[in-house]
């Protein structure tokens, strides 16, 4: 493993480096079906504009990014993160990409939100996790379910999704609730 | 144990619309074709409302196969 920040049952999470501008992790951001619940899914991605955005992360107090690692192999297969981060506030908002597929299958997204959530509450003391997601996104839906988010609200009919506008579903998890879930046998 | 497995087994014929029968004793992701990651966070929820229980966060991310399934479930209930 190199340079691990938090460690999982399948995969790592560590901060991406320069290095990582030369790997597939720009052209994920290109892909329809991997981008296809992303608020920003529009636009082309390039190497320039992932340089662009490592050096607006690189230093950010309030945008925590890491890349995702397979431990098995050392293989990037994904980036997550948490967004928006108020340490005044204590909360963020949670975000994960698998791009590479073969890694869909199975629970390796399971792993991330855990790893996610630990560093969340446990290294960064946040309170408050947000999530967002449009209502045909299951996926998320049933991440949030088996971890616990609550719905909180709901735009009605914001998002545009092939060819409908859909509702966007606000999901909120703090910490207590987290604390007395992995308390709890 | 057995009654344990044979419950997992009726959920996971539900859940990844399979013949009972069709769900091996070392069911796993590669050997049933429907066991992608939806089927899989559905399975959890299923597994979850029928036993009346809630896995914490470790536990979920050892949820990788019929018999850890059930091996996790036995402390559970």
């Amino acid at each position: 493993m190199k340079n691990p920040y938090e460690i999982g049952r399948l995969v790592y999470l560590r901060p991406p480096e320069e290095e990582d501008l030369d790997s597939e992790w720009y052209t994920w951001l290109n892909d329809a079906e991997t981008t296809q619940y992303l608020g920003d899914r529009y636009w082309p991605n390039t190497k320039t504009k992932q340089k662009e955005f490592y050096e607006s992360i690189k230093n950010s107090k309030t945008r925590l990014v890491l890349l995702v690692i397979d431990k098995n192999n050392d293989r990037l297969i994904g980036v997550c993160s948490l967004n928006n981060i108020s340490f005044f506030h204590g909360k963020a908002e949670i975000a994960l990409i698998i791009g590479e597929k073969d890694y869909r299958k199975g629970i390796y997204s399971i792993d991330i939100v855990a790893l996610l959530l630990k560093i969340a509450f446990t290294r960064l003391n946040l309170r408050n996790l947000i999530t967002s997601r449009l209502l045909s996104n299951k996926s998320t839906e049933g991440l949030e379910k088996i971890f616990g988010f609550q719905k909180v609200g709901v735009f009605k009919g914001l998002s545009f999704y092939n060819g409908n506008y859909e509702d966007l579903v606000y999901s909120q998890l703090n910490k207590e609730d987290w604390n007395k879930r992995n308390q709890e046998k | 144990m057995e009654n344990l497995k044979h419950k997992v087994k009726k959920i996971m014929a539900v859940v990844f619309d399979q013949d009972l029968e069709s769900i091996p004793d070392d069911a796993e992701p590669l050997k049933i074709d429907n066991w992608d990651s939806l089927n899989h966070l559905q399975l959890i929820v299923g597994l979850e409302e029928e036993f009346e229980i809630k896995f914490n966060d470790q536990e979920l991310t050892e949820l990788l196969n019929l018999q850890l399934i059930c091996s996790i479930l036995k402390t559970k209930i």
